[in-house]
C-alpha cells in the first residue's frame, strides 16, 4: 500500500487534538479560578484597609484635629488608600495568574494520574514548535495513558475551585458586612433616634463619631437698643447685653442635643434645660436669650459636645451728676431762681430726663410732701446729654421751714420698670425761719414732751365720744363706774401737762420734784379754784425759784389745756360726758397748738445729756431671760471645689487640650462674679493653652492660678512646728 | 542588580540579629562576670540611672547574687574577701527609694557598697503635717543643703495637682528652706532638686495624716471683740462654745460651754480676766490643750505668768495703718517681752508682739493685739477674709488635735514601718547614707570609672535594622516573582 | 445745710476691762432731719446700764454716713420725717459697713408706710443691701435679753392716729444669712423714745426695754 505524505497537520490525530483541547481548557478553568481568587484577595484588601482606615481616623486622628478634618475627608480618604491597595494587590498577584502556562497545566493533570510524563512532554514538544509532526504512536501514547488523568483532572477543578475562591469570598463578604453595619449604625445615630441618660457627656471623647463642625453665632441685641445684629464664626465664648437674641447656625448634622445652663453667683449646680431646634434648609440652628449673668450653652453628639460661653451683661442704669446746685444751703428769701445744671450719660441711649423737686413741709411729726418735675427733657438716644433748667422758687409756694430736694433723673430705652432710674446726688435746701437769725442767744432746747400728752387726749376724746354715744343704753351704774374712769384717767394727764407747763433753764421739765400748786414755790402761776392762771407781775422773764433751775418760760396753750382737763374732768365726774367733750376739745385743740409753736432749737447739736451711769447702773426691776445664741454656719468654700476642677483641668489638658479649655473657659466664667482675680488667672492660662506655648510657660500659669485661688501661701520660716502668722 | 540589593539586604538583617544577639550575651556576661575587687569597675548612677529598672540596680542585684553563690561554695580556706564583689558607686544623682532599697540589701548581704557624692546635694528633706484647723489644710516644709563648687540648683516643689512653689537658686554650700501652707494637698508631695535639666535629688511625701478636730473655748467680756472673734472663727468651720454675761443674772451662751477639758477643746482663748480660773487654765495645758491669752486678760498677773511674758508698753495706733499692707499696725496692741524659749511670731521691728511657748504638754499664745475687730471693719475690703485667716492661724498655733488613729493589721503582726528603720522618701539623702553608710570623700583608686549602662548597645535598633532588611529582602524578592 | 462735725466718742474707761465701751451711735445723712430724735440715744444708753452690766459710753455720738469713721461703730441708728436719699459716697459706705459685719437700725419717726421717708429710704436700702422682708416674730432678735412673745412691742404713737394709723406687727429686715444686717422699724421708736431718761419713773412699764434687746443683739450675734 502506497501512501501519500500528507501535511502534518492533515496527519495529526484527532487524538492528540483532543489532548491539547482538554489541556488548553484545563489551563483556561485554572487562570480563571486563580483570577477570581486574585480578584478577590484584592478587593477584601482593599475593604479592610478601608476599615482600618476610618478607624485610625476617629480613633487617633478625630479628637485632636476635629475642628479641621470635614465629614468628607473620613470618607475620601479610605476610598482612595483602599483603591490604591486594590490595585497594588492586582498588580502584585496576577503575575501569579499569568505564571499558569500550558506546559504547568499539564504537570498539574500528571499529579491526577501518572502518564509518566508522556503528557507533559507532549505538551512541551506542542509548545515548542507547533508546526512539528509529531508521531502518531506518540500521539496514541499519549491519548490513552492521559484520558484517565484528564477526566480526573477535570473532575479536581471544582473542588480547587471550592477551595481556593471560598476562603477569599467569606472575607470579602464578612468586611462588607462590617463596613455596612458601621454606617448603618452612624446613620441611626446621627437621626437620634438614640435615648441617652441625662448625665453630663464628657468632652470630647475618643469614640467613634463624628465630631461637631464649626458653627456661626448671631447676637440681634434688644429691639429697643437700636444695635445691628452681629454674625461670629466659630467662636467659644461671646459677650452679650442682657436680652439679646442669640442664634448659633450649624450647617452638618443636627447634634443629639442642645442644652442651656445659667449661672447665678456661686450657683454651680443650676439646672439645664433643652433648647429648641429652629427648622432650617440645611443644618441646623438654636436660640438663646441673654441674661444678665453667664450662659453655657452645651451642643452634644455622640461623644463630642462643642461649647458656647454667653457673658451677658446688664443693661446700666444712667449715670447722671448733678452739677449745680453744688452743695445744700440754708435760704433765708425765696425769690431768687436756682440754676439747675446736670449731666448724662447711657451706655446705650437716654430716652428722657428731669429734674425731681420735692418739697416737704412742716415740723415735727406732721409733714406734708409733694413732688414737681421742671426741665423735663426727650433726649432720643444721645449717649451723652446735658440738662440745663432755671427753678423758680417762688413758684413753688415755699414757707419757713420748707425742705426742697432736687435731683436730676434719667432713663434710658430699657422697656423694664422696675430697673429704676438714674439718679444724681441730691441737693436740700432748706428755707429758714425769720427767728433763727434773731439776736437772742436762746440755749438749745429739746422740743417739750407733749406727744404724750396730746395721743392721751386724743384716746380720752374718743372714749368720752364713744360713752356719750352709748349713755342712752347704759345703765346709771355702769355709766357713772366708766366716767369715772375717764376722769381718772383725765386727772392723771392734767398732772403730766401741769409738769410740762413750766420750761426751765437746764431743759428738765419735771425736775427733781413734781411742782404743784400751793408747794410754797411761786411758779409765776397762781391757782384759782383748781385752774392755773398767769401771775399778773409775773408774765415774762425768769422766776427765780430757791434751789430750782429758774423758770424760763411758760407754755401758755399748756396752761390753757390744763385748765380745759380741769373742767373736763369735772363733768366726767359727774357724769356728764357731753359736758366734758367740749373741754376736752379745747384742750385738745391747745395741745396741738403748743406742739405747733415754733420753738427755737438749734440743728446738730443735740441736747447734753450725759447719763450717769453709776446711779442707773443694773437699777432696772425687769428680769430678762436671754435666749442661748445659735451658732453662725461656716461659709461656704467654693474655692476647694474651684482648685478641684483647676486640677482636673491641668491634668486633662496633657491629654486633651481642647477639653481642658472648654473647662477652664466655663470655670473662668462661674468665677467672674465673685473672683475677679482667679478669673482674670485663668484669662492668662487659658490664652497660653490656645496660643500653644511651651509646657513649662503653661504650667507655671496653672500653678500661678491656683495661688492666686488661695490654695498656696509662704509661710514666714519659724522655730514653731505649726508655722508663724501669715 | 537586584538579586545583589537581595543578597546585600539579607546580609545586613543577619548581620544586625547576630550582632544584638553577641550584644545581649556579651553585656550579660560582662554584668555577670565577679570583677576582681581592685579593678572593680565604679557604677555611676546619673539622673537616668534612679530607676529600679537602670542597669545599676540590675549590676547591684547581679552582685548580690554572686555574693550569696560564692558565699555558698567557698570553702573555709578560701579566703571570701579576694573572692567578694564589691560596689563602688560614683553618685551624681541621689537615686530612687527602689534603687537605694537595692543598695541597702546589697550592704546587708554582705556585699561592701562604697560611694562617692558627687551630686552636690548635701541634704535635702520635706515633710507635710496637717493644719489643726477645720479646714484640710496642709503645712509642708522643706530645705536643701548643698555643697562644693558648682553651678546653682534650684529646688522644685509639686505634688499631684502641679507646682506649689520652687526656689529658683540655690548657690553652692548653702542651706535653703521654705515653709507653705496649702489649702488642699494633693499628694503626693515631691520637692526635686535640680541642676539645668538633671534631677540630683526628689523627695517625696505622703499626705498628712487626718486629725480629730474639737472646739474652742472662748472667754469674753460681750462686746465687739469677742463677737467678731467668735464670728472669725464659726465662720472658719470652728465650733466655738462662749458665754457672754450680760447682767448678774442674765448671759447669753454659745454652744454648751463646759469645763475646759481636752476631750471636749482644742484650744481656749482668754480675751478678759476673771472668766476662767488660772488653775483650770493649767490643768487644760497639762493635757496638752492650747490657750490664747490676748486683751484684758494680760492684765491678769495668773494668766500673764502662763505665758512666759510680760508687758513692755503700750503702743499707739498707727493712722491708716489698716488700709495698708501691714494692718495690725492700726489696732490698738502691747509690746511683750517675752522669755527666751518662747518662739516669737510676730514682731513689729524689734518688738514682739505674738509669742508661743510650751507649758508642760500644751501650748499658749500671748497675742498683744486688742481690739482686732477693727481690723475687721475698718480695714479695706479684704480685711474680714485676712482677720478670719489670721484667727485661724493663731487657733492653729496651740489647737490640740490628735491625729485619727489607724487601724492597725494586728493578724499579720503589725507592718513593718518603714520609717522606724530608714528615713525614707522624706529625706533621700539620709536614707542612702543610713542604707550604705557614709559617702567616701576620696576619690575610688580606680582609673578608669566605667559605666556599665554606658557602652550598651540599643537591642531596639539592631532589631528595627534587621527587620527592616529582611522585610526588604523579602518584598524585593516577591515583586521578582520568586517564591 | 451744712453737716456738722461728728464729734468723737468721749474716751471713757469702761466699768469692766479696758477694752472701749459699747457707744450708741446715731447716723448723719445729708438728705433730711436725721437728727430729728435727739432724746432718744440718751434714753437707749439708760436702758443699757439699767438693765445690763454692759460696759457703756454715757453719751451717744453722731457720725457722718460719708464718713469712714462709720466702721468704728457696728451699730448705727438712723431716723427721720423727710425723704431720705443717700450720696453715691454715702451708698459705698453703707455697703462695706453691712457687708463686713455692721448693723443699721432704722425707725420711720413718721410711722407711715405712704410717707416721704419710708418710700425713700426703702428703696435706698434695697439699692445698698437688698431688700426688706419681714422678720418672723419668733426671731432670736425678740429673745435677746426680754422676751418679747409677740414681736415688736407696740408704742403708743401707732395708736395715735398720727402716721398711717396702723399698728404695725412685724419689723422688716435684710438679713445676710442668719444675720440681721439692717433692722427697720415703722413703729416711731423715735417717737416713743424721745424722752428725757429720768422721766422713766413717772412709767409704769418701761418701754425702752426692746433697745436693750436690740444692742444685746448687736453685741452677741
Amino acid at each position: 500500500m502506497s501512501t501519500a505524505t500528507l501535511p502534518a497537520a492533515a496527519v495529526a490525530t484527532p487524538s492528540g487534538d483532543a489532548v491539547m483541547r482538554d489541556v488548553a481548557f484545563i489551563e483556561q478553568m485554572l487562570r480563571t479560578t486563580l483570577g477570581v481568587r486574585v480578584a478577590l484577595q484584592s478587593i477584601g484588601a482593599g475593604v479592610a484597609s478601608w476599615i482600618l482606615l476610618q478607624l485610625l481616623l476617629t480613633a487617633a486622628i478625630a479628637p485632636v484635629t476635629q475642628d479641621a478634618v470635614s465629614p468628607w475627608m473620613f470618607f475620601a480618604i479610605p476610598l482612595i488608600a483602599s483603591l490604591t491597595v486594590v490595585v497594588l494587590c492586582v498588580v502584585m498577584l496576577w503575575q501569579n495568574v499569568g505564571s499558569i502556562s500550558a506546559v504547568r497545566t499539564a504537570l498539574w493533570i500528571e499529579e491526577h494520574g501518572g502518564t509518566d510524563f508522556a503528557l507533559v512532554t507532549w505538551v512541551e514538544q506542542h509548545e515548542a514548535d507547533r508546526h512539528v509532526e509529531p508521531s502518531a504512536t506518540f500521539a496514541r501514547v499519549v491519548a490513552s495513558a492521559s484520558a484517565a488523568a484528564l477526566r480526573e483532572a477535570r473532575a479536581a477543578l471544582g473542588p480547587l475551585a471550592r477551595r481556593a475562591l471560598l476562603g477569599p469570598l467569606f472575607f470579602v463578604v464578612g468586611a462588607i458586612a462590617v463596613l455596612v453595619a458601621e454606617s448603618v449604625r452612624t446613620t441611626i445615630r446621627q437621626r437620634g433616634s438614640l435615648v441617652r441618660d441625662g448625665a453630663s457627656v464628657p468632652l470630647a471623647g475618643a469614640r467613634a463619631g463624628v465630631p461637631l463642625r464649626p458653627w456661626r453665632v448671631r447676637i440681634a441685641p434688644p429691639t429697643y437698643t437700636g444695635l445691628a445684629a452681629i454674625e461670629l464664626s466659630d467662636t467659644n465664648a461671646v459677650r452679650a447685653l442682657s436680652g439679646s437674641r442669640i442664634e448659633i447656625v450649624g450647617q452638618d448634622d443636627r447634634p443629639d442635643r442642645v442644652t442651656v445652663r445659667a449661672f447665678g453667683e456661686g450657683d454651680s449646680a443650676a439646672r439645664a434645660r433643652e433648647a429648641t431646634f429652629t427648622r432650617q434648609r440645611s443644618g441646623w440652628s438654636v436660640a438663646v436669650t441673654a441674661t444678665d449673668g453667664p450662659l453655657e450653652v452645651r451642643a452634644v453628639r455622640d461623644r463630642f459636645a462643642k461649647l458656647l460661653l454667653v457673658e451677658g451683661v446688664a443693661d446700666s442704669l444712667p449715670h447722671v451728676l448733678l452739677n449745680a446746685p453744688i452743695r445744700d444751703s440754708v435760704l433765708r428769701t425765696v425769690t431768687a431762681p436756682l440754676a439747675l445744671d446736670a449731666t448724662l450719660h447711657d451706655d446705650l441711649g437716654l430716652v428722657s430726663a428731669e429734674f425731681e423737686v420735692v418739697v416737704s413741709s412742716g415740723e415735727g411729726e406732721r409733714y406734708t410732701v409733694r413732688t414737681e418735675r421742671v426741665g423735663a427733657k426727650m433726649l432720643s438716644g444721645a449717649h451723652d446729654a446735658r440738662l440745663r433748667t432755671v427753678l423758680d422758687l417762688a413758684a413753688l409756694a415755699l414757707g419757713p421751714g420748707d425742705v426742697v430736694h432736687v435731683r436730676a433723673v434719667a432713663r434710658d430705652a430699657n422697656p423694664l420698670l422696675r430697673r429704676g432710674v438714674g439718679a444724681s446726688d441730691t441737693r436740700s435746701f432748706r428755707i429758714a425761719r425769720p427767728s433763727e437769725y434773731d439776736s437772742v442767744a436762746v440755749e438749745p432746747a429739746p422740743p417739750p414732751d407733749v406727744d404724750k400728752s396730746l395721743l392721751s387726749q386724743r384716746m380720752l376724746l374718743m372714749l368720752t365720744e364713744r360713752l356719750d354715744a352709748r349713755r342712752v343704753r347704759l345703765e346709771a351704774v355702769v355709766l357713772r363706774a366708766e366716767s369715772r374712769t375717764l376722769a381718772i384717767d383725765q386727772s392723771r394727764l392734767r398732772q403730766a401737762v401741769g409738769d410740762a407747763v413750766f420750761q426751765r433753764l437746764t431743759g428738765e421739765q419735771g425736775g427733781e420734784h413734781a411742782h404743784s400748786i400751793g408747794d410754797g414755790h411761786d411758779h409765776g402761776v397762781e391757782a384759782i379754784g383748781g385752774k392755773l392762771a398767769l401771775s399778773g407781775a409775773n408774765t415774762q422773764g425768769m422766776l427765780a425759784e430757791g434751789d430750782d433751775a429758774p423758770v424760763v418760760a411758760i407754755n401758755t396753750p399748756l396752761l390753757e389745756a390744763y385748765n380745759a382737763m380741769w373742767d373736763a374732768g369735772r363733768a366726767l365726774e359727774q357724769s356728764d360726758t357731753r359736758a366734758a367733750i367740749p373741754f376736752m376739745r379745747r384742750a385738745l385743740a391747745a395741745i396741738e397748738r403748743a406742739r405747733a409753736a415754733s420753738r427755737i432749737y438749734l440743728r446738730g447739736r443735740p441736747p447734753t445729756v450725759i447719763i450717769d451711769l453709776a446711779k442707773v447702773r443694773l437699777a432696772g426691776k425687769d428680769t430678762s431671760a436671754p435666749a442661748d445664741r445659735e451658732a453662725r454656719s461656716a461659709l461656704p468654700s467654693t474655692s476647694s471645689a474651684r482648685e478641684r476642677r483647676l486640677l482636673a483641668a491641668a491634668s486633662l489638658a496633657a491629654t486633651d487640650a481642647v477639653a481642658a479649655r472648654d473647662s477652664l473657659a466655663l470655670l473662668r466664667v462661674e468665677s467672674l462674679a465673685d473672683a475677679p482675680a482667679f478669673a482674670t488667672a485663668l484669662t492668662s492660662v487659658l490664652e497660653s493653652l490656645s496660643t500653644g506655648r511651651d509646657s513649662a510657660d503653661v504650667t507655671a500659669r496653672f500653678a500661678r492660678a491656683r495661688r492666686v485661688l488661695g490654695g498656696i501661701q509662704r509661710l514666714p520660716s519659724s522655730a514653731w512646728s505649726r508655722g508663724g502668722t501669715p | 542588580m537586584r538579586s545583589r540589593v537581595e543578597w546585600l539586604a539579607r546580609t545586613v538583617g543577619v548581620g544586625a540579629l547576630l550582632l544584638a544577639l553577641i550584644s545581649a550575651v556579651t553585656t550579660a556576661w560582662r554584668v555577670g562576670s565577679p570583677l576582681p575587687r581592685r579593678v572593680a569597675p565604679v557604677l555611676r548612677i546619673t539622673a537616668a540611672d534612679r530607676d529600679a529598672d537602670s542597669a545599676v540596680a540590675g549590676a547591684v542585684r547581679d552582685a548580690i547574687v554572686q555574693s550569696v553563690v560564692r558565699g555558698a561554695s567557698a570553702g573555709p580556706q578560701q579566703s571570701a574577701l579576694s573572692a567578694t564583689p564589691t560596689v563602688q558607686l560614683h553618685v551624681s544623682s541621689i537615686p530612687s527609694a527602689s534603687v537605694r532599697a537595692v543598695l541597702g540589701a546589697a550592704a546587708r548581704a554582705g556585699v561592701p557598697v562604697s560611694w562617692q557624692n558627687a551630686s552636690g546635694v548635701r541634704a535635702l528633706a520635706v515633710s507635710v503635717s496637717r493644719v489643726p484647723t477645720p479646714a484640710t489644710a496642709s503645712l509642708l516644709s522643706f530645705a536643701a543643703t548643698t555643697e562644693g563648687p558648682g553651678p546653682a540648683m534650684s529646688v522644685v516643689v509639686r505634688d499631684a495637682g502641679g507646682i506649689l512653689d520652687s526656689i529658683a537658686e540655690v548657690q553652692a554650700t548653702s542651706t535653703r528652706s521654705m515653709r507653705l501652707r496649702v489649702a488642699r494637698l494633693q499628694a503626693p508631695l515631691r520637692a526635686t532638686m535640680m541642676r539645668d535639666d538633671d534631677v540630683l535629688a526628689e523627695a517625696e511625701a505622703g499626705g498628712p495624716d487626718s486629725l480629730m478636730m474639737r472646739r474652742v473655748r472662748m472667754y469674753a467680756a460681750p462686746g465687739w471683740e469677742g463677737k467678731f472673734v467668735v464670728a472669725a472663727l464659726e465662720e472658719s468651720g470652728w465650733n466655738v462654745d462662749a458665754a457672754y454675761q450680760i447682767a448678774p443674772t442674765a448671759t447669753v451662751r454659745v454652744g454648751i460651754p463646759s469645763t475646759l477639758d481636752t476631750s471636749r477643746y482644742a484650744a481656749a482663748i482668754v480675751m478678759d480676766s476673771g472668766l476662767v480660773s488660772p488653775r483650770g487654765l493649767r490643768a487644760f495645758l497639762a493635757q496638752g490643750g492650747g490657750a490664747i491669752i490676748a486683751g484684758d486678760a494680760l492684765r491678769d498677773p495668773a494668766l500673764l505668768a502662763l505665758t512666759d511674758a510680760r508687758i513692755e508698753d503700750d503702743r499707739a495706733v498707727i493712722a491708716g495703718a489698716l488700709l495698708s499692707d501691714q494692718p495690725r499696725r492700726g489696732i490698738p496692741a502691747v509690746h511683750l517681752v517675752v522669755s527666751p524659749r518662747a518662739i516669737v511670731l510676730e514682731r513689729e521691728g524689734q518688738d514682739v508682739v505674738v509669742a508661743v511657748t510650751r507649758r508642760e504638754t500644751g501650748r499658749v499664745l500671748v497675742s498683744g493685739f486688742r481690739e482686732s475687730w477693727r481690723w475687721r471693719m475698718e480695714g479695706n475690703d479684704e480685711a474680714a477674709t485676712a482677720h478670719r485667716d489670721w484667727w485661724n492661724t493663731l487657733v492653729a498655733a496651740v489647737a490640740f488635735a490628735p491625729p485619727v488613729p489607724r487601724a492597725t493589721d494586728a493578724a499579720a503582726g503589725g507592718t513593718i514601718d518603714r520609717a522606724v528603720f530608714w528615713p525614707g522618701d522624706d529625706a533621700p539623702l539620709a536614707d542612702l547614707v543610713a542604707r550604705i553608710g557614709v559617702a567616701e570623700s576620696l576619690p575610688f583608686s580606680q582609673t578608669t570609672p566605667q559605666s556599665v549602662a554606658s557602652w550598651s548597645f540599643p537591642l531596639w535598633l539592631l532589631f528595627l535594622l534587621a527587620a527592616v532588611a529582611l522585610l526588604s529582602e523579602w518584598a524585593l524578592r516577591r515583586l521578582r516573582g520568586a517564591s | 445745710m451744712s453737716i456738722p462735725r461728728a464729734v468723737s466718742h468721749p474716751v471713757v474707761a469702761g466699768e469692766r476691762g479696758a477694752e472701749a465701751p459699747f457707744v450708741f451711735a446715731t447716723v448723719q445723712y445729708d438728705s433730711g432731719d436725721w437728727d430729728s430724735a435727739p432724746m432718744l440715744p440718751a434714753n437707749v444708753i439708760d436702758a443699757v446700764a439699767r438693765y445690763t452690766s454692759l460696759a457703756v459710753a454715757p453719751q451717744g455720738v453722731s457720725v457722718p454716713l460719708s464718713s469712714e469713721a462709720c466702721f468704728q461703730y457696728p451699730l448705727l441708728f438712723l431716723t427721720g420725717h423727710l425723704p431720705v436719699r443717700f450720696t453715691a459716697r454715702e451708698f459705698d459706705v453703707l455697703r462695706r459697713y453691712l457687708r463686713r459685719g455692721g448693723l443699721l437700725f432704722i425707725d420711720d419717726h413718721n410711722h407711715d408706710v405712704d410717707g416721704a421717708f419710708h418710700k425713700t429710704v426703702r428703696e435706698e436700702i434695697a439699692r445698698a443691701a437688698g431688700a426688706l422682708v419681714p422678720l418672723p416674730n419668733t426671731h432670736p432678735l425678740y429673745r435677746a435679753f426680754f422676751v418679747f412673745e409677740n414681736g415688736p412691742p407696740t408704742t403708743s404713737h401707732e395708736m395715735n392716729g398720727w402716721g398711717d394709723n396702723l399698728v404695725h406687727e412685724q419689723l422688716d429686715a435684710v438679713l445676710f444669712g442668719t444675720r440681721i444686717a439692717v433692722l427697720y422699724s415703722n413703729k416711731d421708736y423715735s417717737s416713743e423714745w424721745s424722752y428725757h431718761p429720768d422721766n422713766k419713773r413717772f412709767l409704769s412699764v418701761d418701754n425702752t426695754k426692746f433697745a436693750v434687746n436690740i444692742v444685746v443683739y448687736a453685741l452677741t450675734r
